[in-house]
């Protein structure tokens, strides 16, 4: 349905993109996730046709529409946009915002339409008002009647939720995944919110300085990261320097363990061993301790920051009825079972995918 | 941006919107390149004789009208922002109505009302049975008088500037000033004026520049300044190269304002606070003082408007029949056909070169647009002067040229035509123009134009479908602008204009100039009320932003 190959964005010298890879099949949600300045909306720019690209080809059904010194008018890919900051136009109505793409249908036709998309995102009765009167969260429901109206065959989010309050996103975000769902739409959103990732997406991409460093199932991303990098974007954790014994053993200042799984390395290898909070629990018989630094409340249970003998700082997630004040030292145990390991060299993961 | 396609280097575009900023700036320039050629003797006879009074009085004239519309507006807009009192929200948009005013027309209203023939003095002479020369009377006609005539419709600029200041100031401060054992009148001294103190001086800047751009205020009250002397350099004594010197050395004192300007507007953002205010509750005075605040703004309103208006009226009333003839008329459409059509051309330069850096920043047009823009600070007659000079030399260049290729001789093409008026017109409200669009343009964010993009439409479709409704209103206030500023307009039109041509402005300069000032109400009326257009349109503004 949708395909980049290595596509690359240029402005002047300056290549804010590169060597970018990806597919969408029919009815996915894509999402790529990354910092702001990384290149990600660069990208769906260049989809939209907004954007010339510099290198590689963009295809839409199997047809080129972009290539170097070529680009389909974004008047003419049949895609649909919806922007960071709705770009409503306030000289029209709602109804005549969503009709927009519409107006080359009959009136009755126009009105139906209309009509049936705003009952799709809960805004019946709205149609005459202006979008200034709506709430954040009314207009961008319309930006999304909007751009779904002329039934485009690939919808673009640019960071859709990133002007509404906390609170709205999370439940926005569910909403707008399931009416692109019921209506069968592939979408493609960026963002740099993960849990506005997590939720929109079937798959998932972390974009770094102009690169899509992976690509894949938000799970596959979580529990395989290619990198580092990515690891460290998907989800909170500490690193802590370990060194390969063989034999699917490691040690470092966290102590001597066994791996469950093979990684890809000589014995000797330097390594960086990524631990969520919830793989460091506290034991008082290990060997290993660690001085609390600080204590977070975070309601449903305490997150520690703790620092080894050796300097290294770990996090430990634990239930509210362990309770640690700053300075005491705590014996703790690793649950390495689905521990990440990255070359300490290029974060590369290191893990064979074996299980 | 991809948007609308940005131009090439040399795409047609781009060469005209370049081709029209030069020749916007070029007047400008070659007033200010006039100073590198010095006519030692002319200035000696100047310096001999005219000079001094030129500088002085032209300094005392801004320096008084600064102090005093500093003062007045400061004050009006600290009683219409703190206290209560009846008529005040009436007086918030009442007092800016001498605005709508050109100076040389409240002048002469004054000069019919205070010279010896008028109502008051021979009011005073019959009620006490004096003669001429048995009383002091001050003289009207006089730098003072001048002055102030200028401040009575120059105040309005400081009151808009410190009231939006005073409005912008929280509750919060005045409560902790209160809190902090300071009386009202400290926190007006201590804290609101210092912080108004940007838009204060903007304001007073304002004023000063109109001050120095005056000509028909001290023309008639034959004063000596720098416009009038300019005004007396190219015609009088025909030396043009001496004229636009004395523009460029005036301009050399506005410009020092349009800096001064520009560096308190920049505090003001500065000093600005961008949380939601609270806006302060005012205070409700004893009620003797609430009506000497209604007095005292009734009375300024009286002087700057009221007065006049009546005065005009009643001279309307009396030589309206004998004016009101076909020649009035024939003026009339004259000023009105002229001014729509300097306001139509000036909004196509503004929307070009409003799309022209909405589209993609081109340092070589930024440059001579911004140089352009300056035409608004400037007095109407440095840049008559500053026009004149490179059409004539083109006219000469163009006839010698045909002369002697061909034997025929093209005359005075441009300069003595409405072409020449247009083009000083274009220079000098470039900027009112320019403000509107930009301001219009900013609405429609970069995003809009991308959405309507992927909706279907195409450059052009954007740009009738999107852009044009949602600019309407300001492309609609640009031309009325204009179009009010170029009916105002006097020295510019009196020094360009083609032979026998005139517009409103100049008949009332001309009649008032005769003495017959009775005359002169109606075509002054006419402008008046086509003056108070803006004003109502600038109150409207205001009002939205409060609500």
């Amino acid at each position: 349905m949708l395909q980049l190959e290595h596509v690359a964005i240029s402005y002047g010298t300056n290549k804010v993109v590169q060597g970018f890879d990806l597919t969408l099949q029919a009815g996915e949600i894509g999402c790529l996730l990354g910092a702001s300045g990384c290149g990600k909306t660069s990208v769906l720019r260049a989809i939209a046709g907004f954007e010339p690209i510099s290198e590689g080809r963009i295809d839409l059904h199997e047809k080129n529409v972009s290539r170097p010194g070529f680009s389909v008018a974004p008047e003419k890919r049949q895609i649909g946009m919806v922007f960071q900051d709705f770009a409503l136009f306030p000289h029209l109505t709602v109804a005549e915002n969503i009709a927009f793409g519409i107006r080359s249908l009959p009136k009755a036709q126009q009105r139906e339409r209309v009509d049936s998309l705003l009952t799709l995102v809960e805004l019946q009765g709205l149609g005459d008002r202006y979008s200034h009167a709506l709430s954040g969260g009314q207009q961008q429901r319309v930006a999304l009647a909007r751009a779904m109206a002329p039934k485009p065959d690939l919808l673009l989010l640019d960071e859709p939720f990133s002007s509404l309050d906390t609170e709205l996103r999370g439940s926005l975000a569910t909403q707008v995944r399931q009416i692109l769902k019921q209506q069968g739409i592939t979408a493609l959103l960026v963002t740099h919110d993960k849990s506005e990732a997590f939720s929109m997406a079937d798959k998932l991409g972390v974009m770094d300085q102009g690169r899509l460093l992976q690509w894949g199932c938000p799970a596959t991303l979580f529990s395989r990261p290619a990198s580092l990098h990515v690891a460290d974007f998907i989800g909170k954790g500490a690193t802590v320097k370990v060194e390969y014994l063989g034999d699917g053993r490691i040690a470092g200042d966290v102590g001597n363990w066994p791996l469950v799984s093979n990684v890809s390395v000589a014995s000797g290898t330097s390594l960086s061993l990524l631990l969520r909070p919830h793989q460091v629990k506290t034991d008082p018989t290990s060997e290993l301790k660690a001085r609390v630094l600080r204590q977070i409340f975070r309601g449903a249970d305490y997150l520690y920051e703790l620092q080894l003998p050796g300097g290294e700082l770990l996090l430990s997630s634990m239930p509210l009825d362990c309770e640690f004040s700053p300075g005491q030292s705590l014996g703790l145990s690793l649950d390495l079972t689905n521990a990440l390991l990255f070359d300490a060299a290029n974060g590369h993961n290191v893990l064979l995918e074996s299980q | 941006m991809a948007i609308l396609r940005s131009p090439g280097p040399f795409s047609g575009w781009r060469s005209i919107t370049l081709t029209a900023a030069t020749l916007l700036a070029l007047p400008i320039l070659l007033v200010t390149f006039s100073l590198s050629q010095p006519q030692w003797l002319v200035w000696q006879h100047l310096a001999d004789t005219v000079l001094l009074d030129y500088v002085l009085n032209s300094l005392m004239l801004a320096f008084g009208v600064g102090l005093g519309a500093m003062l007045l507006g400061t004050s009006l807009a600290w009683c219409c922002h703190h206290y209560q009192f009846p008529g005040r929200s009436w007086f918030e948009w009442l007092l800016l109505l001498p605005l709508a005013i050109p100076a040389y027309i409240i002048a002469y209203c004054y000069t019919g009302l205070l010279d010896f023939a008028g109502p008051l003095q021979t009011t005073l002479r019959e009620t006490f049975g004096w003669g001429y020369g048995d009383y002091w009377f001050p003289e009207i006609r006089s730098l003072g008088g001048a002055i102030t005539m200028l401040i009575l419709v120059l105040y309005p600029y400081v009151f808009m500037l410190a009231r939006n200041a005073f409005r912008d100031q929280s509750q919060s401060l005045l409560e902790a000033s209160r809190s902090m054992g300071q009386s009202p009148q400290q926190y007006f001294l201590k804290v609101a004026v210092p912080m108004a103190r940007p838009a204060i001086l903007s304001g007073t800047a304002l004023a000063m520049m109109e001050a120095f751009a005056d000509f028909g205020t001290v023309e008639y009250f034959g004063v000596s300044t720098f416009t009038t002397g300019i005004f007396r350099t190219w015609f009088g004594m025909g030396n043009h190269l001496a004229a636009a010197q004395l523009s460029a050395l005036l301009m050399l004192f506005v410009m020092g304002l349009v800096l001064w300007e520009q560096y308190s507007r920049r505090k003001i953002q500065y000093y600005y606070q961008g949380h939601k205010r609270q806006t302060q509750a005012r205070t409700r005075p004893a009620g003797l003082t609430r009506w000497l605040l209604f007095s005292f703004c009734s009375l300024v309103l009286a002087l700057g408007f009221l007065l006049p208006l009546a005065m005009l009226l009643h001279w309307a009333w009396l030589t309206g029949p004998e004016q009101l003839d076909a020649r009035f008329w024939r003026l009339a459409w004259n000023s009105f056909s002229l001014a729509l059509t300097a306001a139509l051309i000036i909004l196509l330069l503004a929307m070009l070169f409003a799309y022209a850096k909405r589209l993609k920043s081109d340092p070589l047009i930024n440059a001579p647009v911004t140089v352009a823009k300056l035409g608004y600070a400037l007095p109407g007659t440095v840049i008559a002067v500053g026009t004149m000079v490179p059409l004539a030399w083109f006219d000469k260049s163009l006839d010698a040229l045909l002369q002697a290729c061909f034997g025929i001789s093209t005359g005075l093409l441009l300069s003595g035509t409405v072409f020449a008026l247009l083009f000083a017109y274009a220079v000098r409200f470039l900027a009112v123009s320019l403000h509107q669009v930009e301001t219009g343009l900013a609405r429609v964010k970069p995003s809009m134009d991308m959405a309507g993009r992927s909706l279907g439409l195409s450059p052009t479709g954007v740009f009738s479908q999107v852009h044009l409704p949602m600019l309407r209103a300001s492309l609609l206030s640009a031309v009325l602008l204009v179009f009010v500023d170029v009916l105002k307009e006097l020295p510019a039109t009196l020094i360009l204009r083609p032979f026998n041509f005139d517009t409103l402005a100049i008949r009332t300069y001309e009649l008032a100039s005769d003495e017959r000032l009775a005359d002169a109400a109606a075509p002054a009326l006419l402008i008046l009320v086509a003056g108070l257009l803006p004003v109502i349109l600038l109150s409207r503004a205001i009002n939205k932003e409060t609500a």
